[in-house]
């Protein structure tokens, strides 16, 4: 799984290159990729426009990811989740550890507007 | 199918056909995938404990829902054990069965086999979906 980042500002954006299941069988390479691209942003978006589906595996690898960033002072924002993942986070209410925006611009503006 | 996390790209791409074949929309087939990978996933961690081992999966269609049953030989599934999660304190883990009872109709553990643990997953179409598939 190859993730791609961009920075916007001190915001640091990132995606996946190609769309893709965040499952059992791929949430290992995704945090590997993440952590080695994000190291240490402390302001990151991650793009979920081109995650298809996500499990439980998955809410964990994104609940952990989140608390990696926090633990140095930093915040992980969500941005443009596809319906398959709303509705996982909506059965789980997980959606409640997170900030969730419709789409990039706005999670980015999102951090600019408090900065 | 062998118990390893790199076969659940080919699960959930095949139940996802089937569910589709038989009349299932799109979300629906979203949560054929979903649960299906929960499922396969809870045995290679937990039956299997990441040793590998046989799985056996099946799946019909009565016309009215559509029926998966796995086979696994690993650890036997202890159900009374299960705690589902608390959803008011956001709790981190335990959402794997949780989420096939949400998406699915029944989900069912039978640990009367001889080996391993028999799980049934049912879902029904929805009446917009079985209303196509009539007119289809």
């Amino acid at each position: 799984m190859k993730l791609w980042m961009q920075d916007e500002g001190d915001v640091a954006v990132v995606g996946l290159d190609a769309s893709a299941d965040l499952m059992a069988d791929g949430v290992a390479a995704f945090r590997a990729a993440f952590e080695s691209l994000v190291t240490e942003r402390l302001r990151v978006v991650l793009d979920l426009s081109r995650v298809d589906g996500i499990d439980s595996s998955g809410l964990g690898t994104l609940v952990n990811l989140s608390r990696w960033v926090a633990a140095r002072g930093g915040e992980l924002r969500l941005a443009a989740v596809s319906r398959p993942v709303e509705m996982v986070f909506e059965i789980t209410r997980l959606y409640r550890l997170f900030e969730i925006y419709g789409g990039v611009p706005e999670a980015v503006a999102s951090f600019e507007a408090r900065a | 199918m062998e118990a390893r996390l790199d076969r659940l790209g080919h699960a959930r791409r095949w139940v996802g056909r089937q569910a589709a074949a038989v009349g299932f929309d799109e979300e629906a087939v979203a949560a054929w995938q979903l649960a299906l990978d929960e499922a396969l996933t809870n045995i290679i961690r937990h039956a299997y404990e990441g040793r590998g081992g046989p799985i056996r999966v099946e799946t019909d269609f009565d016309g009215e829902r559509m029926r998966v049953v796995v086979e696994d030989e690993g650890l036997r599934f202890d159900l009374s054990a299960y705690a589902p999660p608390d959803l008011e304190t956001a709790s981190i883990g335990g959402y794997g069965i949780f989420l096939m009872q949400r998406v699915l109709d029944d989900v069912a553990y039978d640990t009367s086999p001889p080996k391993g643990t028999r799980l049934t997953l049912v879902k029904r179409l929805g009446r917009s979906e079985a209303r196509e598939k009539d007119t289809s």
